[in-house]
């Protein structure tokens, strides 16, 4: 089982045990894989996770997974067995395979209005990187505005209803990372909880949610990581504790 | 007292007016005149039924189109100029996008937009002539090609506009080429077509324009696709596909007219 060691060029293949229970293979600071995280701790799936050295693919990684792509989820008691690839498309798969604790709306036009403000979250998460890399903010917060005036139209403490849904956890990793955004940019940093009422209370609900707490990263070790990423040498492995 | 051959005689009568009932037109406009700047929103029944946004060489648009045939939606189309939008799309579809599908018979009338999650409603919301699969792996890897497919969207617009990235399209053929042979139906959906084969045939609709304009470099050929080359030829004969189809002299004259920057769309008359 990973102890968050993230597994690189060279390694041998994890030592997970052959007990029939998912693989997810992963990246500990990847935002697009905690959202599988999410809604696999949110429905309470059994799962291992294997944490993949981006910079330095291990050769086995493509063996079940040809294009390398992380997260990957390894469906093991299926003939093959099959990987899955894609964020949305592998958390969609859930919801559908394990239909306790549906995240998806049932009703059709529902799950469709869910699905279009997820592929709108695009361009915010787009904004997002732009801003965390040093480009303008405005855009971000422009993208966040739509979310905030839905959030207040549907009156409720999640985008779910009174419980998450699939919504609150598909745009969670970004939203994770304000906190990661303001120590960046400092002075720059300007959240304003005037134009974001709805959201800024959505934030601190979601922090207390249990797949949230599952997998939450303080904003330092973040900030860690993605500097050791420009400086050329990524440490993959900041939050592993030494024996 | 009535016979029972009578009384049968006389609910016969009555069923069989029902199913007599006048069906409901489809409204198709915009199809030799594009909607363009200036015009004004064209006057549609207001029966309820969905209005899909559309343009007739989009082989984005063309997924939903198949979908709605396929499954027999009582719908109207819309064509639009995409070159230069009409200021009312806004209203019909807040991004501009297109294929947007207004859902005029719901309460707070949505539109839809994204192929793919038009199609996923569709499939959905009118369960008759299912789609996609039943188990949710097939369906999952059903969408996943469908992803990786997804990198040809954008190669026919570099091989039109410039005249390159034939070697991304093959990539992406020769997956689907595999996929084929893999599944040893005649059909990625089966016996008969099924989500994946609607959602990628557009671009195979089209492939005599990248023909043209890949000229000595185009290499789709029976002996590295034979698979896929089969494909083609029986699904060309589907009645869905032939709801929609244009031939390629059609194709080339719209891509050759929109790369000179002007658009030539009585061609369908």
């Amino acid at each position: 089982m990973s102890s968050g060691r993230h597994l690189a060029k060279g390694s041998p293949t994890p030592d997970v045990p052959e007990d029939g229970i998912l693989r997810l293979y992963s990246m500990r600071f990847c935002p697009f894989a905690q959202r599988v995280h999410l809604v696999l701790d949110a429905k309470q799936i059994p799962y291992h996770s294997i944490y993949i050295n981006l910079s330095e693919k291990p050769e086995w990684l493509f063996e079940k997974n040809p294009q390398g792509k992380v997260p990957a989820l390894e469906l093991v008691r299926e003939p093959g067995p099959p990987v899955l690839t894609e964020s949305l498309l592998i958390c969609e798969y859930l919801d559908e395979q394990y239909p306790l604790r549906p995240l998806y709306p049932r009703d059709p036009l529902k799950k469709v209005q869910e699905k279009l403000l997820i592929e709108r979250f695009n361009a915010v998460l787009g904004a997002f990187f732009k801003a965390s890399d040093g480009g303008e903010i405005e855009p971000f917060w422009n993208g966040l505005d739509v979310y905030e005036r839905e959030l207040s139209r549907r009156d409720t403490a999640f985008f779910g209803g009174e419980q998450t849904g699939i919504l609150d956890y598909m745009i969670w990793p970004w939203c994770e990372r304000l906190e990661l955004l303001k120590l960046q940019r400092g002075e720059d940093y300007n959240f304003d909880e005037t134009r974001f009422p709805q959201l800024s209370l959505w934030l601190e609900r979601m922090k207390r949610d249990v797949a949230v707490m599952a997998f939450y990263m303080e904003a330092e070790v973040q900030a860690e990581f993605l500097r050791t990423r420009s400086a050329g040498k990524p440490n993959y492995n900041l939050l592993v504790k030494d024996a | 007292m009535a016979t029972l051959k009578e009384l049968f005689a006389k609910y016969k009568y009555i069923f069989s007016r029902r199913s007599n009932k006048k069906k409901k037109q489809s409204v198709e406009m915009g199809a030799e005149n594009p909607l363009t700047k200036g015009s004004t929103h064209p006057a549609l029944p207001d029966d309820g039924a969905p209005r899909l946004y559309s343009n007739r060489y989009c082989p984005y648009a063309q997924r939903a189109h198949l979908t709605l045939n396929a499954k027999k939606v009582p719908h109207h189309v819309v064509y639009i100029d995409l070159v230069n939008k009409p200021e009312w799309l806004v209203d019909v579809s807040p991004l501009l996008k297109v294929p947007a599908l207004h859902l005029v018979g719901e309460k707070s009338k949505p539109s839809l937009i994204e192929s793919l999650i038009i199609v996923e409603y569709l499939d959905e919301k009118y369960p008759q002539n299912p789609l996609l699969p039943k188990d949710p792996l097939q369906r999952a890897q059903d969408k996943i090609l469908v992803e990786r497919f997804n990198a040809a969207g954008g190669a026919l617009m570099n091989i039109v506009l410039q005249g390159e990235g034939g070697v991304g399209l093959l990539r992406v053929f020769d997956i689907f080429e595999e996929e084929l042979a893999k599944r040893g139906t005649p059909y990625f959906g089966g016996k008969k077509p099924g989500f994946l084969d609607y959602m990628i045939w557009p671009w195979f609709e089209s492939l005599p324009v990248v023909k043209y304009f890949l000229k000595e470099r185009y290499s789709f050929n029976k002996q590295r696709y034979a698979k896929l080359t089969a494909w083609v030829d029986l699904i060309v004969k589907d009645e869905v596909v032939q709801s929609h189809y244009a031939t390629p002299e059609q194709h080339l004259t719209y891509w050759k007219s929109r790369k000179a920057g002007q658009t030539n769309y009585d061609l369908l008359a």
